[in-house]
C-alpha cells in the first residue's frame, strides 16, 4: 500500500470512530496533508507507540479501545495526536457541523442518563484495553510520548 | 515646524503620534512594522467561513496546520491563531533569556494589540496613587481616546471600580449564556456584593456598537478570534493609517532601532536602525525622541544605548505584569442548548472583587465559550475522544472561563539587564522576575472565593482545571523606567521626560509606577496622548 492509501484508510477508520461517518474528499486530503506536514510530531516514537497506531487502524471499535487506553496511559502518543489532528480538521469543515455541534434534544436528565451508560462502557473498554496493553507497555518499558496523566 | 521621532507603532506610539500631529508637530515614526495579509471573505460569518471557503482548515488551522494544538505540546488552552501569526514574527537582533517570566514581543504594524482582546479599563484615583497625577488629569485623554477608537460599556455596578468617562458607546448585544449569568447576578446582587465582595457588570471593549466613520458596528459574525475582518474591533494600525493621512507624518517601516546616540551635551542626536532587508545600518537624526517600543522593547533599547555610550551595563528594576489565572466553569442551566456562533466572542462580562485596600482590587473577565476551536478542550476531558465529542456537543454552550487579574508592584528584585557576552553583535536582554511574597496564598483565597461566586451564579468549577498562567502571559508590561517627581537616574518626570536625557520621552508602560489588576492598554493610549500634550 502506498503511504497515501494507508493514510486514507486510517482517516476513514478514525472518522468512523470519531463521528460515525466516512470523511469527504476535503477531510481526507487535508488529513493526508496534515500528517505529512506535521510528520515529526505525529510519527510514533517507540515500538509501543507504533503498536497502538497499528491496532487503532484495524477497526473503529479497536480505535476506541486504544484511544481510551492512550488517554490515560499514553496521552501524547502518536494515535492521540493523529486523532486530534483529524478532529481539528473535521471541526473546520462546514459539512460536518451537525455531527459536532448539534446537542441532543434530551435535556439535562437525558444527558446525565446517557453519560451514565457511556461511562460504564468507557470503564469496560478501559479495563479490557488495560488487560491487554498495560503488560505490553510495561514490558517494552517506555511510555509512548508523554507522561501518563489522569 | 518642530520634529518628533517616535519608535514603535503600538497603542502607545500611535496615540502619541496622533496627539502630537494634532498639536502641529511633524512626526517621524521608526518601526519594524510586519503587516497582515488582507482579510479573507470579510462579509462571511464564522459558519459561512466553514461552509463557503475552499479550504476552511487553511484559514482556521493555518496552511501548515500550526493551529492544531497537539496533546503534550501546549501548556495553555489556546495559542494565537494562524491569521495573527505575523504579529508574533520576531527579529534576529532581539535575543532574550529569562527566569520566571515568559516575555512576548510583537513587531507588527500596530504592535501586540493587533492580537488583543480589546478590554479597556480606566484606572481610578486609588490605582493612580503612585502616579504624579490623578484621574481628573487623565480623564480628558481617556475620553479623547475612547471617542477615537470606539469603546462600548455601561455605567453599572462596576462603576465604583471603573470610572465612567465620556465617549462610551452602548454595550454590545449579550450572548445567551452571558445574559443568563447577568440575570442570576441581579437576583443575588445583595448577597454577592455584601458577603462575597463581588460586583458584576458589562465588560468594556474597544469594539464598535455603533458605526464610526468608515468602521462598521459589530455585526456579530463570530470571527473575533481570527481577527475582525471589518475592523469593528479597534487595532492600533487603524490609528497608524489615520496618522499616515497627515502630510506631516513620515513612517519608516522595516527598521529595527538598536540604540540612540548622544552628543557631548547629553542630548540624543540620532537613532541607529537595522533595515530588515539586510542593508546598511541607517542613522536617523533626532530633535526629540519618543520611545514607544513596548515596556520591554523600550527598556532594551535604553539599556543598549547606555551601554554603547558608556560601556556600562545598567540594571532596570521594577518589572511588572499582571498575574493571571484561568478558571474554567460549567453552567448546568445551559446544558443541551446550541452555542451561539453569531455573537461577539471575547468577554462580555467583568467581575470586580473588592480587596482589603482599593489597590488590592481583583479584576476578572468572563468569557463564555463559543467559536473557539473545540479540539483543545475535548482533548483534556478524561474520556476517549468519541465520548468527548458527545459531551462537548451537549455542554459547549454551558462552558466558560474566568480570567482573573491581580495587581503588581515595582520590586527591586524584578529586573531587566543585558548580557553583552564576548564579541556578541547584539546584547541579550535578561529578565528576572520574583513573584511577590504571599502570592500563592492570595491565589488560593481568590480561587476559593471565585468558586463560591460561581456557585451563586449557578455554575461550578470542574476539579483540577484552574490554571495559573506563567508570569508574562498577561502581556501588561510596565515599571522599568518609572515616573518620579524626584530626578533620579533611570526614571522619567511626570511628563515622561527622561531625567537622564533631556530630549528623550518615554510613552509606553515602562513609565508606570504601579500596575493595577486591570488591562493596561487604554491607560497606555491615554497617557501617551497626555505626554504629547505636555511636550514642549
Ligand atoms: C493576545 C493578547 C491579548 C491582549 N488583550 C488585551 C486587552 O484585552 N486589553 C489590554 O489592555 N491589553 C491587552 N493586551 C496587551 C496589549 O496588547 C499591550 O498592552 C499593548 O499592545 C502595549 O502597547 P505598546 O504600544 O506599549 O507596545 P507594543 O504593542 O509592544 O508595540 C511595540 C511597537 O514597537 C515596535 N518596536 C519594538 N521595538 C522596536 C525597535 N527596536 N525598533 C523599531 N520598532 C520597534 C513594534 O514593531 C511595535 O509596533 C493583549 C495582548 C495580547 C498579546
Ligand atoms: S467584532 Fe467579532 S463578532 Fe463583531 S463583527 Fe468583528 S469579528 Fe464579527
Amino acid at each position: 500500500m502506498t503511504e497515501r492509501a494507508e493514510l486514507l484508510t486510517e482517516c476513514r477508520i478514525f472518522s468512523r470512530y470519531l463521528v460515525d461517518t466516512d470523511p469527504g474528499n476535503y477531510v481526507c486530503d487535508s488529513y493526508v496533508a496534515a500528517v505529512r506536514q506535521l510528520r515529526e510530531s505525529l510519527s510514533p516514537t517507540s515500538s509501543f507507540d507504533r503498536l497502538l497506531l497499528r491496532l487503532a487502524r484495524l477497526h473503529p471499535l479497536i480505535t476506541r479501545s486504544v484511544d481510551v487506553y492512550a488517554r490515560f496511559f499514553a496521552p501524547a502518543s502518536s494515535i492521540r495526536r493523529r486523532l486530534i489532528t483529524l478532529l481539528a480538521i473535521i471541526e473546520s469543515d462546514g459539512t460536518m457541523l451537525d455531527r459536532l455541534e448539534r446537542p441532543d434534544q434530551a435535556g439535562l436528565p437525558g444527558f446525565i442518563g446517557g453519560m451514565l451508560w457511556r461511562s460504564l462502557l468507557l470503564v469496560v473498554l478501559l479495563s479490557i484495553a488495560m488487560l491487554i496493553l498495560l503488560p505490553v507497555q510495561l514490558v517494552t518499558g517506555r511510555p509512548a510520548r508523554g507522561r501518563p496523566q489522569a | 515646524m518642530k520634529r518628533i521621532t517616535v519608535i514603535g507603532s503600538g497603542p502607545s506610539g500611535v496615540h502619541f503620534a496622533r496627539a502630537a500631529l494634532s498639536r502641529g508637530y511633524a512626526v517621524e515614526m521608526i518601526d519594524v512594522g510586519y503587516a497582515p495579509s488582507p482579510p479573507v471573505s470579510p462579509d462571511a460569518t464564522f459558519n459561512e467561513i466553514k461552509t463557503g471557503l475552499d479550504d476552511p482548515a487553511g484559514y482556521l488551522l493555518g496552511t501548515a496546520f500550526e493551529g492544531i494544538l497537539l496533546p503534550g505540546e501546549q501548556e495553555e488552552f489556546y495559542g494565537v491563531p494562524p491569521s495573527k501569526a505575523y504579529a508574533q514574527r520576531q527579529v534576529p537582533w532581539l535575543q532574550t533569556r529569562s527566569r520566571n517570566f515568559a516575555p512576548m514581543f510583537s513587531f507588527a504594524r500596530g504592535g501586540l494589540a493587533e492580537m488583543w482582546t480589546a478590554g479597556c479599563y480606566p484606572f481610578n484615583d486609588a490605582e493612580l496613587t503612585a502616579y504624579p497625577f490623578d484621574y481628573a488629569a487623565l480623564a480628558p485623554y481617556y475620553a479623547d481616546v475612547a471617542g477615537n477608537i470606539g469603546i462600548n460599556g455601561e455605567a453599572d455596578d462596576l462603576a465604583g471600580f471603573l470610572p465612567v468617562h465620556d465617549g462610551l458607546q452602548e454595550p454590545l448585544r449579550l450572548d445567551e449564556h452571558s445574559a443568563l449569568l447577568l440575570n442570576r447576578y441581579a437576583s443575588k446582587r445583595e448577597y454577592l456584593q455584601q458577603i462575597l465582595g463581588c460586583h458584576v457588570g458589562r465588560a468594556r471593549q474597544a469594539v464598535l456598537s455603533r458605526d464610526m466613520g468608515e468602521r462598521k458596528a459589530c455585526r456579530y459574525s463570530g470571527r473575533c478570534i481570527w481577527g475582525c475582518p471589518t475592523d469593528s474591533i479597534y487595532t492600533p494600525s487603524l490609528t497608524l493609517d489615520e496618522c499616515m493621512r497627515s502630510a506631516h507624518f513620515t513612517y519608516h517601516g522595516g527598521y529595527y532601532a538598536t540604540h540612540f546616540s548622544c552628543g557631548d551635551d547629553g542630548q540624543v542626536r540620532a537613532v541607529c536602525a537595522q533595515p530588515l532587508d539586510g542593508g546598511e545600518v541607517r542613522e536617523f537624526p533626532v530633535d526629540t525622541l519618543v520611545l514607544a517600543c513596548g515596556a520591554l522593547g523600550t527598556s532594551k533599547l535604553y539599556l543598549e544605548s547606555v551601554y554603547r555610550q558608556t560601556g556600562e551595563v545598567k540594571v532596570l528594576r521594577g518589572l511588572m505584569d499582571n498575574r493571571q489565572l484561568l478558571v474554567p466553569f460549567l453552567n448546568p442551566g445551559m446544558i443541551g442548548r446550541q452555542y451561539q456562533a453569531d455573537s461577539y466572542q471575547y468577554n462580555q462580562l467583568a467581575i470586580g472583587l473588592t480587596g482589603d485596600t482599593p489597590e488590592d482590587y481583583v479584576h476578572c473577565l468572563v468569557t463564555t465559550l463559543k467559536t473557539a476551536m473545540q479540539h483543545p478542550v475535548i482533548e483534556r476531558f478524561p474520556l476517549d475522544l468519541r465520548t468527548g465529542i458527545h459531551v462537548m456537543r451537549n455542554i459547549h454552550a454551558a462552558l466558560g472561563v474566568v480570567n482573573v487579574n491581580f495587581h503588581d508592584t515595582r520590586r527591586d528584585d524584578c529586573t531587566l539587564t543585558l548580557d553583552v557576552g564576548e564579541g556578541a553583535d547584539s546584547p541579550q536582554l535578561v529578565l528576572d522576575y520574583v513573584p511577590p511574597a504571599g502570592e500563592q496564598e492570595r491565589i488560593k483565597q481568590t480561587v476559593r472565593r471565585l468558586k463560591k461566586i460561581l456557585r451563586q451564579l449557578g455554575c461550578f468549577v470542574p476539579p483540577g482545571m484552574v490554571h495559573t498562567r506563567p508570569m508574562g502571559a498577561s502581556v501588561h508590561y510596565a515599571g522599568t523606567l518609572p515616573m518620579s517627581v524626584e530626578p533620579r537616574p533611570m526614571t522619567v518626570s511626570a511628563e515622561c521626560r527622561s531625567h537622564d536625557f533631556p530630549n528623550l520621552y518615554i510613552a509606553d508602560g515602562a513609565t508606570f509606577p504601579f500596575l493595577p489588576a486591570k488591562n493596561i492598554t487604554f491607560t497606555l493610549m491615554a497617557n501617551a496622548a497626555r505626554v504629547a500634550a505636555c511636550i514642549d
